[in-house]
């Protein structure tokens, strides 16, 4: 380190900011070789099996039996986070699914910036079933601004559109057990996926499928069986293998040194 | 085009916002700041936006008298009357504030205080001594909830300093475990956005 | 015994809702004992020297006023009293109007003055954005003007006020319950700006942002409602926090009930089977 410190290295990033940016360019190197690796054609491990996403299309079928919609719900979060940008990869299959099935969906959406995205995401994937016709711009909803009135409204939709399938995916909070629990009172399969560790429980307890943590993140690569983007998601597990080494290695140094090099480091 | 140009934004703006976060020659560029102001405006402007499909998809649905069309009345009428009360007499004025006092608070509590009915009748029919595994959690759920309410130290002195422990070792490690996870999770699917891997919100089936 | 396992939804939501009215209307008084992420935020307050800037995010909707509104008022009372001065400021719609109504009150107590001693920026759109900007220029990312739209120039306090960084501020506390809220504040204020933060959170967050307080990026937290009670008995203060921590002690003691009962019945019914 007084090497680096010594050549001016340091002094080209950000104050406490060399670590991260080692670690990230570490863990972009990892995510690219295994696209690479998938890209040429090699073999890559594939995704374990997530019951959450395997459920979808049975989810739509049941809809389209009893000719009731298909519900979708990004959460509250914006476009800025990543929950978000995993669920637009899902509506886009669940919308061309249900355009395929003749199944009607509503998307419901808090945030104005998801709203017109969900928009064009559901009217592309009508487009790409061949079904442009089918696509109704009044299904793909903005509710409202807010946590609970949000809530309010999706449990009108709820009562009025009664669908037989929930689909909610992405960031949650306490509406979470309130939306869950009345999917539940109507009669419809719900699928929950979320990466708040606060509102998990809620998920896995309430839904018939739910999704939690990182699996929600596999799941345009897994729906799509698209091997590049299944090489994004090995790629990261490699990356949880390091974090994982590099935990063990420091839990051990902590115990035997009283200065500890690799804390050191790692707080540049 | 239609599809490359806003990836290739994409792609552009986040490199800025990643580059400025770790170089400090790039970060005293003041790009971020730049962005930051873009994005401030575009979010003002996109609650007008939210606030013009709200007016044009429940103008419709009272047009073609669709059913409960006069709930979308009622939405039109607060929704327009309360901006326009706001704007010309200003956030605090009391009229305005009567609204936010006597409609707004209570409803919204009304909402949250509702969950509190769902999780007691969820903990009553998922919390069942079923395997180990479920009876574990059943313990540690019923000791953490009692624990963290001043009931906990009435019935056993000393119970919120074990609930504590509990929060503190195996939760806390748990849930550093499901953290980590999820932030590679989210930075793979940021890659995948970058790399122009991940379309979906370009529109599209993804 | 097996009736157990199929007590009437309805009748657990009437009983609910007689345990909380009977907590609320009947004070019980339990004693509470203070936990360590609030005695290490009462800490933190307690060695700030008098005229230290303060940030305030009133980071939350009108439905969660219950849990975070006592925990508000607890920590502004702490802060008045030690003559601390404070900014506020928002990224939910309604988080400005509910600081607004709680600080107002408290400050007249205290004889403070607004624009000298506090000022309430108001609800911001824009989420981190927003709060990034602040940490470069408050002027412009409250567009230099405060909650009842006056501008920034008028109130000495923002002269002082330039921008949320640690030269600036000696701490800032987020009261939050969702996006945006303390995952945004851990990453732009305290890993970038790198300022002392804490955390006001809702009991059902408490599991997931303690690893924070633990690993030393909160210097202290309010745990939900019984965190606000904790701050009341620290800083003397009898406020609506001691009269909710008794709400949850009924309602955690009747939720133990249904689950035990519920266990009965399921067990009852497990032997029934295996009987037969």
């Amino acid at each position: 380190m007084t090497f680096l410190a010594q050549a001016g290295v340091l002094g080209i990033f950000v104050e406490g900011n060399f670590a991260p940016f080692v670690m990230m360019l570490l863990f972009t190197i990892i995510v690219y070789v295994m696209i690479q690796r998938a890209r040429a054609g090699l073999k890559i491990p594939e995704i374990r099996k997530l019951a959450g996403l395997d459920a979808l299309d049975e989810a739509i079928g049941r809809a389209t039996e009893m000719g009731r919609p298909v519900f979708t719900f990004p959460g509250l979060a914006g476009v800025t986070n990543p929950q978000t940008l995993a669920y637009f990869g899902l509506l886009g299959h669940v919308a061309k699914r249900s355009a395929q099935y003749d199944t009607r969906l509503i998307a419901g959406n808090v945030d104005p910036y998801v709203y017109p995205i969900s928009e064009e995401i559901v009217r592309q994937a009508y487009l790409e079933a061949g079904r442009p016709d089918a696509f109704n711009p009044d299904d793909v909803r903005f509710v409202a601004y807010d946590q609970f009135p949000a809530t309010a409204a999706i449990l009108g939709i709820y009562r009025r559109e009664r669908p037989a399938a929930t689909i909610l995916y992405g960031a949650f909070w306490a509406e979470s057990m309130i939306l869950v629990e009345n999917a539940a009172q109507i009669g419809a399969i719900s699928i929950g996926a979320t990466a708040n560790t606060h509102q998990m429980p809620f998920f896995v307890a309430g839904c018939d499928y739910a999704l939690i943590g990182e699996e929600m993140y596999a799941a345009s690569a897994y729906v799509s069986k698209e091997p590049v983007l299944t090489g994004t998601v090995v790629g990261q597990d490699w990356a949880r293998i390091g974090v994982f080494a590099l935990i063990i290695v420091g839990t051990i140094l902590a115990q035997v040194q009283t200065t500890n090099w690799l804390k050191t480091i790692l707080g540049k | 085009m239609k599809k490359e140009l806003p990836m290739v934004l994409a792609t552009i703006a986040a490199l800025s916002v990643l580059l400025s976060q770790y170089f400090f020659a790039i970060n005293q560029l003041g790009w971020l700041d730049s962005l930051d102001k873009v994005y401030n405006m575009m979010a003002a402007l996109a609650i007008g936006l939210g606030l013009v499909n709200l007016t044009v998809v429940h103008s419709g649905y009272i047009r073609r008298k669709r059913e409960h069309w006069w709930a979308s009345v009622v939405l039109l009428v607060c929704l327009w009357g309360y901006t326009v009360l706001s704007l010309v007499l200003g956030n605090d004025h009391a009229f305005v504030d009567w609204f936010y006092q006597h409609l707004i608070v209570p409803a919204d509590s009304t909402l949250y205080g509702m969950v509190s009915f769902f999780i007691t009748v969820a903990a009553y029919r998922v919390f069942r001594v079923r395997t180990l595994e479920a009876t574990i959690l059943l313990a540690s759920a019923v000791f953490v909830l009692l624990g963290t309410a001043p009931i906990g130290d009435v019935i056993v002195p000393g119970w919120s300093t074990a609930r504590q422990w509990i929060l503190d070792v195996p939760n806390t490690g748990g849930m550093r475990g499901i953290i980590i996870g999820t932030y590679l999770g989210a930075w793979a699917t940021a890659l995948r956005v970058m790399l122009g891997l991940e379309r979906a919100h370009l529109g599209g089936a993804g | 015994m097996q009736a157990l396992l199929k007590i009437d939804t309805r009748l657990i939501y009437l009983l609910t809702f007689v345990v909380v009215a009977v907590a609320v209307l009947a004070t019980l008084g339990l004693p509470v004992r203070v936990t360590p992420p609030t005695k290490a935020l009462y800490d933190f307050v307690e060695k700030l020297p008098a005229g230290t800037l303060v940030w305030v995010g009133m980071d939350y909707g009108p439905g969660s006023k219950s849990e975070l509104d006592p925990q508000v008022v607890a920590f502004f009372h702490h802060v008045f009293k030690k003559d601390l001065k404070v900014v506020i400021h928002s990224m939910w719609t309604m988080g400005g109007k509910i600081g607004q109504e709680l600080v107002e009150p408290i400050a007249a107590q205290y004889g403070k003055e607004y624009g000298r001693d506090w000022v309430n920026l108001g609800y911001k759109p824009g989420n981190e954005t927003n709060l990034r900007l602040c940490t470069s220029s408050i002027k412009e990312c409250a567009a230099n003007v405060d909650h009842l739209g006056s501008s920034l120039d008028h109130l000495p306090l923002m002269q002082q006020a330039r921008a949320l960084d640690k030269n600036t501020f000696g701490l800032a506390i987020t009261f939050n319950t969702g996006t945006p809220g303390i995952r945004e504040y851990l990453a732009i204020v305290q890993a970038e700006k790198q300022l002392a933060l804490a955390d006001g959170t809702l009991q059902m967050s408490v599991p997931e942002d303690i690893p924070f307080f633990q690993s030393g990026q909160l210097v202290g937290m309010f745990p939900g409602v019984r965190g606000a009670a904790e701050y009341e008995v620290l800083v003397g203060v009898k406020g609506a926090a001691v009269k909710a921590a008794d709400g949850q002690s009924l309602a955690a003691l009747y939720v133990a009930i249904l689950v035990i009962l519920g266990n009965i019945g399921y067990l009852t019914a497990r032997r029934a089977a295996t009987a037969q």
